[in-house]
């Protein structure tokens, strides 16, 4: 049974208005596949019923489950490694140089997910900032609430903490907790936490030193792509680091980064 | 690259030694921890061993501490490959000189993950 | 806890199986299992079916403070089926019994693993024995079915009074 191309429309038109998020015809498998489970939740009896409650008298929480159904929440701890390695080796130990003592570090993990990458980001600080557990304040958001719920709990499967953590950080930073493994309290204290729609006029935050804008902009259309970058460089301090998905880049996108390579992998930096 | 799965099921040295051979490696395959160890000593030093922890006549923890105990063997990577997934546990086999845990059960992604944290494999880039 | 003084308990070793080892907890280990060692999309569904007459059963024991065991049962069918999913696409075209036997029992010592991982005190998990007939199991004898492909698969955690 496949998806009519007036609902997949509708799903498609309703998705980009909530998230940016681009659905290209040629994703209605994708659609049906990822609502089913909402329709089967909600009582509805199959997608085009569910879609059709929705097009009648949206609500709020239809809305969102929709949207929430059909973002792609992957991630994993150190992510592709090198971004993360040159976090600690060299974007830290220049920002310590450059930073007085007393002042704070803030790092923004833009599209945190489950919470993988804003606690990379505390276990590296933990590492190579002296007092860094105080000294570096992360501020992670999603435009999921489910996500963002996730990263503040900070309790991970067994199956997640099999991707990608080093077992050393595993026995430093974490506890069981039931079937579960749980972060520290040092390491949840780093992590603030909040929902934000990449798409839509931020709050005042930071300013930002370092900024993880990873695996997120792929979803959208190039001018929201530049949308973002202009407000996130907004953001930032003007000697802060930005780092994005190994298939992201600004070049093309925005003029106003710079960007420079860093070992393996490269980082952006803002334009005056 | 050359691995040393150990291991006293088949079906998990074939399922981790697959893992291994579609990124590369080369694999030789024991049953338990003393099968291993008399490789290593006849003289075979792979680049990487993946080591269960209860396994009969040796197990995989002896394994580590006696190949620790020869400075002949200190580039053999360690990963332990277990089912053992208390916390103490996984402090004892570090303690030990294992270099990685990897917790069964597991995706291949899941020790494709291990493998690149230890520099075994190039890191992909999509 | 009134209970407590009821049983002869010090520590967890008096406990049941269920106290200690409750369904959620069962299903969520085998679960885990399932996605990550049969497949991404394989669900254990909590049903109960019929046990086929013919079954073969692998199970480990748990020894510490608390002495258990953990059962997995299902048809001869199933659980070569399992060995099959297990290898993924690296099973041999035709899987003998040492085969099976093999595949099977380390479903169940990963099982056992998991759920020894969660009990209050340090202990060690036994090799994987399997056979048509699991040994006979205590009293508190807990059972949590379910159905994976249509066959019932069960899992049973006991208490063991005397050695393995
Ligand atoms: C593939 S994950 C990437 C997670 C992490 N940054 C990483 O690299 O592993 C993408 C995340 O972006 C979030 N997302 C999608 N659209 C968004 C938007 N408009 N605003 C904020 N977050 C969004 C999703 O909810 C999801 O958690």
């Amino acid at each position: 049974m496949s998806l009519a191309a007036a609902d997949f429309s509708y799903v498609a038109d309703l998705v980009r208005r909530e998230s940016a998020i681009v659905l290209s015809p040629g994703k209605e498998y994708l659609v049906e596949a990822r609502l089913l489970p909402v329709a089967r939740r909600s009582g509805d009896a199959g997608v085009a019923q569910l879609v059709e409650r929705s097009r009648r008298r949206p609500d709020k929480a239809t809305t969102q489950s929709i949207v929430e159904a059909l973002t792609t929440n992957e991630t994993s701890w150190y992510r592709d490694g090198d971004p993360f390695s040159q976090l600690g080796t060299s974007v830290f130990p220049q920002l310590l140089a450059q930073r007085s003592p007393g002042e704070k570090i803030r790092v923004w993990s833009a599209a945190c997910s489950s919470g993988q990458e804003p606690y990379t980001i505390g276990m590296i600080a933990s590492e190579v900032v002296p007092a860094g557990t105080s000294r570096v304040a992360i501020t992670a958001t999603d435009l999921s609430q489910e996500m963002v719920d996730r990263t503040k709990a900070g309790r991970f499967s067994q199956l997640e903490v099999n991707r990608g953590l080093p077992a050393p950080m595993l026995v430093r930073h974490f506890t069981r907790a039931g079937t579960e493994w749980e972060v520290s309290p040092a390491l949840r204290s780093m992590v603030t936490t909040s929902t934000l729609n990449l798409a839509q006029p931020y709050p005042r935050m930071g300013p930002f030193d370092v900024v993880f804008l990873r695996n997120v902009l792929i979803y959208f259309d190039v001018p929201t792509k530049q949308d973002i970058l202009r407000k996130v460089r907004a953001q930032m301090r003007p000697d802060g680091w930005l780092f994005l998905g190994a298939a992201e880049t600004t070049l093309g996108v925005d003029p106003g980064w710079e960007r420079v390579a860093l070992g393996r992998t490269s980082a952006y930096r803002p334009i005056a | 690259m050359h691995a040393l799965v150990i291991d006293d099921s088949r079906a998990m040295r074939r399922i981790v030694g697959g893992i291994l051979e579609d990124l590369g490696y080369e694999i030789t395959q024991a049953g338990d921890g003393q099968e291993a160890l008399d490789k290593l000593e006849a003289g075979f030093v792979p680049d990487l061993a993946c080591i269960d922890w209860n396994m009969p006549v040796m197990d995989g923890l002896s394994f580590v501490n006696a190949v620790r105990e020869n400075p002949e063997w200190r580039d053999v990577t360690l990963m332990m490959v277990t089912t053992e997934s208390e916390h103490g546990q996984i402090v004892r086999a570090l303690a030990a000189g294992a270099h990685e845990y990897l917790i069964k059960p597991f995706t291949p992604d899941a020790l494709r993950d291990k493998l690149s944290l230890l520099g075994l494999v190039p890191v992909e880039v999509p | 806890m009134s209970e407590l003084l009821s049983a002869p308990v010090d520590g967890i070793s008096g406990a049941t199986a269920a106290e200690l080892l409750p369904e959620e907890t069962v299903r969520a280990i085998a679960d885990e299992i399932w996605a990550s060692f049969i497949g991404e999309d394989e669900v254990l569904v909590p049903l109960d079916g019929e046990l086929p007459a013919a079954t073969v059963s692998a199970w480990v024991g748990i020894d510490g403070p608390w002495r258990g065991r953990v059962v997995l049962t299902t048809s001869a069918s199933a659980a070569e089926e399992l060995t099959r999913a297990l290898l993924r696409g690296r099973a041999p075209a035709v899987l003998d019994a040492e085969d099976v036997e093999d595949g099977f029992g380390e479903l169940a010592n990963v099982l056992g693993g998991g759920l020894k991982a969660l009990l209050p005190e340090a202990s060690s998990l036994t090799l994987p024995m399997v056979g048509a007939q699991p040994p006979a199991s205590g009293p508190d004898e807990h059972l949590v079915s379910s159905l994976w492909r249509g066959e019932r698969v069960d899992v049973v955690v006991c208490s063991v009074p005397l050695p393995h």
